[in-house]
Order: structure tokens, then sequence, then C-alpha cells
């Protein structure tokens, strides 16, 4: 008996909650039709004037400019012009490129550098050259088809260590020029 | 033939008094909405952008606010204490603090509400999650709910006064008649559809606190 009173009084309390949505759905809808209508309200809100949009807006300028400061200027103070990038060690592993190479060798050529490696490719590849301090790309070059030496341009590089592949990060040789 | 071309000029909102006002919205005139609706839109917008940390649209939050003020002022729950405008600009302020609690984020100290003609807030949180509900329920659930739920209309006062919740209920018999079906198809449908409805909300936790 108390139950069933308990369960009519949910119950009414229930009706009393769907009618009075109804009752705001209907007043909604009212409102909406009457500013629809209205040759008085503009309709459609410029995308611009959306928050969602400014938001959305503020994020990709913001990565752009990120872009723009990442790859532009950032330039390592190297004579290679077109070539030089400016990427970090994670950025690294994104420019893995073409067949690994198995082993690379390095010889001193009076004041030049002669890299080698024993590799040959199909296809273009490229020369990295890293330095090791700051994990910056200062030197890139393309290497030929069956190309399998590349002379390092005198002053190139400033003393310090650096490492340096063909190809694939996986096969570095390290590089230390002396005062 | 003579052809006129008369210039309908808009009547400016300060040629209505207040009681046309409430009144127009009360009988949702299309033509007070909107006026309301222009007058409010600018303060509106000035105060959504004060909470630079909630995405709100004042376009949507002013439809809000005028939905409840109509609401309010036809359940005769509005007293006339403010005028109109202070009246939506409050709701419409609260409705931003509702939902800088809700995302729990900071909003300013010294925006607190006090509206004697505003029922609780929350009221309108669970309308909301009613509609929620019912979004996702049968038609034919919705419609025979509707109908149980409705007044009796054949209901006076000199009816039987020991019953008389049961009788603000439409009987099964009428809604029979309304669905072309038999009535203990109707009740039958009924109970089946309450009880999804009870399911249903017993699951929502602010509904299911209400009760």
């Amino acid at each position: 008996m108390e139950m069933d009173e308990k369960d009519n009084d949910r119950q009414e309390k229930l009706k009393g909650l769907w009618n009075d949505a109804k009752h705001y759905q209907e007043i909604h809808d009212e409102v909406r039709e009457a500013l629809l209508h209205s040759p008085e309200v503009p309709h459609i809100i410029p995308f611009y004037r959306k928050k969602y949009f400014a938001i959305a807006a503020s994020i990709i300028i913001l990565i752009g400019i990120s872009a723009i400061l990442i790859l532009f200027i950032h330039k390592p103070s190297s004579n290679s012009g077109k070539d030089e990038l400016t990427l970090g060690k994670d950025t690294i592993l994104k420019l893995q490129m073409d067949k690994p190479v198995a082993k690379a060798r390095q010889e001193i050529y009076n004041d030049e550098f002669l890299l080698q490696w024993n590799n040959k490719y199909d296809t273009i590849s490229h020369l990295v050259v890293i330095g090791s301090r700051d994990n910056k790309i200062v030197f890139r070059t393309e290497i030929k088809p069956a190309q399998l030496s590349y002379k390092l341009p005198k002053g190139l590089l400033h003393p310090g260590k650096y490492e340096w592949y063909v190809g694939d990060i996986k096969f570095k040789k390290s590089l230390i020029i002396d005062h | 033939m003579i052809l006129v071309t008369k210039r309908i000029k808009p009547v400016p909102i300060e040629k209505f008094s207040e009681e046309d006002l409430i009144k127009g919205l009360e009988q949702g005139d299309g033509k007070i909405i909107t006026l309301i609706y222009k007058r409010n839109i600018a303060a509106v917008r000035n105060m959504v952008n004060q909470y630079s940390n909630i995405i709100l649209e004042a376009d949507d939050v002013v439809q809000e606010g005028l939905t409840r003020a109509i609401m309010n002022i036809r359940d005769k729950k509005f007293k006339g204490a403010s005028s109109i405008h202070t009246y939506l600009y409050s709701i419409c302020k609260n409705i931003c603090l509702k939902e800088c609690q809700k995302l729990k984020v900071f909003y300013p100290a010294t925006t607190t509400i006090d509206l004697s003609d505003e029922p609780q807030e929350d009221y309108y949180d669970l309308l909301q999650s009613v509609l929620k509900i019912k979004e996702r329920m049968e038609q034919m659930c919705i419609e025979i709910i509707d109908l149980r739920f409705s007044l009796n209309p054949k209901l006076t006062s000199e009816h039987d006064h020991l019953n008389k919740k049961a009788q603000t209920m439409m009987p099964f018999e009428d809604i029979a008649k309304k669905l072309d079906i038999l009535p203990d198809n109707a009740r039958q449908r009924f109970k089946r559809c309450l009880e999804k409805l009870i399911d249903a909300v017993n699951k929502d936790k602010q509904i299911e606190d209400f009760f």
C-alpha cells in the first residue's frame, strides 16, 4: 500500500516533469520560429563571428606560425644554402630515406673531408651531417645513384663533434674536427 | 489602376509599455519576441564575451533566456519585481554562470545573481534531461505518454475528490478512441512505455535526485 503511494507520487512527479518538458520545448520552438521569420533578426550568423570558428582559426594560425618558425627562422650557420634544415632530434627520424647503408667510413683529406660508404643506391639518396651537441642538421646534400663518396668542401664545418650518415640514420658515423 | 507601395516602419520598442511586452510574450507574439531579442542581444553579447573561458553564443543564450522568461510568465512565476529586460538579462547571466559551474571554470566573483522571480535554475536542466530521454524514445511511446499525462478534459472540481490524482490522467478509454485501439491495448502499451521511461530516468542521476 505504502509502495503504491510512493509509485503514484513518483509517477505524478514524472508526469509534471514530462508535461513541463513538453511545454518548454513548445515555447523554445515558438521563440525560434518568431526569430527565424523576423526580417529584423539576422538568421545566419556569419561563420567568422562564431566563437568556435575563432578558436579553431586561432589554433590553426598558431600551428602555422610555429611551423614557419621551425622551418625558416632557426637556420644553422652553414654555407650549404638551399639544403639547410634545422630539425631537432625527434624530427631527424622523419628524414629516413632509401636503403640502409651497411657501414660508413671517414677519411681525413687535408683540410677537406672525404666521406665514403659502400652501399650503392638505385635512386637519389641524401648525405646528412648532424652536430652532436644540439642534434641539428648542419649539412645535407643529394647523393646520386651509384655514388660512393662525397667530399665536404673546405671550411664547411667548424671544429667540433659531428655525426653523418647516408640514407638511414641507423648507420651513422662520428666525425671529429680538431682545431 | 493605381499601384501603391507602403513602407511599413517598425514600431520601436519604447512605444510598448511593460504590460504590453509581458502580455506579448505570454501570448507568444512573434513581433514582441523579436523586439525584446533585438533590444537585449547587444548587452547579452557583451556579457557572454566576459566569460572567455566558456564557449557560448549570445544568440543561443538569449533564445534560451526568452524561452525561460516566457515559460515563467505563463506559469505566473514572474511577479514583475523587475523590468522584463532586467529579468531576461538576469536569466541569461544565470545561464552563463550555470555553464561555468558545470564546466568547473572560473567566473568573476562579483557576478552573483539574486533573482526572486526566477525558479530553480536546475529545473531547466531537468527538463532538458527529460527531452534528451524523450528523443531516444519511440514515437509510439511518446504519443501514448503524452496522451495519458495530459489533463483529463472531462475533469471538473465536482468529480470524485478521493481519487483526484488518478483523474488528472486521461482515461485509457479516451486514449484508445484517439489511437483507434482497444482500451486494454492502450493500458498495456502505456505500461510498457512507462517502464521504459522510468528505466531511462533511473539512469539519469540528476532526475533520480529530483525524485
